[in-house]
């Protein structure tokens, strides 16, 4: 930009009201071929069933066990331990 | 005396302008902005302290600023002037962004392409006051209400506009809040803000791995200029959706995107010398921001109303003005709005659809520009 210089000859010298509609045309036609495709979607879906089925069986591996698992390790072993000891003392 | 002075000249006060000290002003102003009033301070506060950074007037022989070659900060800047930092924020925005609601209500989408046109018109805007078309394009995307898309855009188009056309578009994703309430009042009647929607549906998780793939197909074929951009959303979404890349994801939409936003806040603000960025055209692109914003907001608010005399299930218009990207900030706007006449009707989710429509949208505005203007 040099100087200032306010004119609407400027727009028409730039192009710009066909490139102001055609940008907002494409816009336009990309969303909504976006929409129909996300609306068709759930149809197109029983089609994929075969290569993306709905119940995902992962094959990575297996999850570890998280260190807090040993709070709950250490309350199954004490309930066992006062389960045998009662057996015990009644029996 | 001779060398105290001799000492003197060789410190910045000795260069120190009028602009310079106004620019450092104008970063305290952000960093107050967002300490104190919470206006997007991931944003405002590196760019802010970006901008005092960069206004302390440099040292003759010494490399320091933005602008000379082999600095430190020219290498960092060099990820903003390259188009190197708004894809990989792209890339965690996709990694956090859930298009859920999107997906259970396509028709929300067109809400995002409609407030594109603040892009347009303030192209022809910039056109009318005299910049060229490629300035023009690049002060266009500040309506897109999406900052990364913007410094993209400007870093190809019109580089020596980037200082200024990046701290318009953050400076008014600050003031959302702000600047689209009125227009969405002053556009609607109580009667459609007091709409209330359907519940979204729900969304099986293999609509949400097959739709970004799908959709940066559909979206790159059409304008191809948006592949950048698109391509990192999208992928990004994959990551998150896929369920397998757990890690990956975690890494884009946290460590990842925080450094690069502290990197490109920072040395877009370093960017700001006075002597750059205080001109006239800098005043016209501010100014041509906010109406971008505003036309953006109207835009959306009034589609909303047109597509609602050929629905049976109306929308309530507020949700339009999502459509200007600035996620999450403008969907939490129409929530604040409609919450006004109606605490119990919860607009968020319906919002958040025309909001990542209109990053979708604002993109390949950027795409279409750059491929059509670029020299």
């Amino acid at each position: 930009m040099g100087t200032l210089n306010f004119s609407i000859q400027n727009i028409i010298n730039g192009d710009g009201i066909s490139l102001a509609i055609t940008g907002m045309v494409i816009v336009f036609m990309a969303l909504s071929i976006i929409s129909t495709f996300i609306a068709l979607l759930p149809k197109i879906l029983p089609i994929l069933e075969s290569i993306l089925p709905e119940e995902h069986v992962h094959h990575g591996p297996t999850k570890k066990a998280k260190k807090n698992d040993s709070e709950v390790l250490a309350a199954i072993g004490y309930a066992l331990v006062k389960l045998n000891s009662e057996k015990r003392q009644n029996g | 005396m001779h060398i105290f002075n001799n000492f003197l000249s060789s410190t910045a006060f000795a260069n120190m302008t009028f602009g310079n000290a106004l620019m450092i002003a104008i970063g305290i102003i952000f960093i107050t902005l967002a300490i104190r009033k919470d206006y997007e301070p991931l944003l405002l506060v590196p760019i802010g302290f970006g901008v005092v950074v960069g206004n302390i007037p440099p040292v003759e022989g010494m490399l320091l600023s933005v602008y000379d070659q082999g600095s430190v900060l020219s290498i960092i800047y060099g990820g903003v002037s390259q188009g190197l930092f708004p894809p990989l924020i792209f890339l965690g925005i996709g990694a956090m962004t859930d298009f859920s609601t999107m997906l259970s209500n396509p028709k929300l989408v067109l809400l995002g392409a409609a407030a594109q046109i603040g892009i347009f018109l303030t192209l022809l805007g910039a056109l009318y006051l005299g910049f060229d078309p490629a300035e023009a394009g690049a002060i266009g995307i500040i309506g897109g209400a999406d900052g990364p898309t913007a410094i993209f855009l400007s870093a190809k188009l019109a580089p020596h506009l980037l200082g200024s056309i990046a701290i318009a578009a953050y400076s008014y994703m600050a003031l959302v809040p702000v600047i689209q309430p009125p227009i969405m009042k002053l556009l609607t009647t109580k009667e459609e803000r007091l709409i209330r929607m359907k519940a979204p549906r729900h969304v099986s998780q293999r609509e949400k791995i097959i739709f970004p793939i799908a959709a940066f197909l559909i979206a790159a074929l059409i304008a191809p200029g948006a592949i950048v951009l698109i391509g990192m959303l999208f992928f990004g979404n994959l990551l998150k959706e896929s369920c397998v890349t757990e890690r990956l994801a975690n890494t884009a939409r946290n460590a990842m995107i925080d450094i690069v936003t502290i990197l490109l806040g920072f040395s877009v603000g370093a960017s700001t010398q006075a002597q750059t960025f205080l001109t006239p055209q800098a005043l016209l692109i501010f100014g041509l921001g906010a109406l971008s914003f505003s036309v953006a907001t109207a835009g959306g608010v009034i589609f909303a109303k047109f597509m609602n005399l050929f629905l049976k299930d109306k929308i309530n218009p507020l949700v339009g003005a999502a459509g200007v990207s600035a996620v999450p900030d403008s969907a939490r706007v129409v929530q604040m709005v409609g919450q006004q006449e109606d605490p119990h009707n919860f607009l968020l989710m319906h919002a958040m659809a025309p909001n990542v429509a209109g990053v979708l949208g604002s993109a390949i505005a950027a795409g279409v520009l750059w491929s059509v203007l670029v020299v």
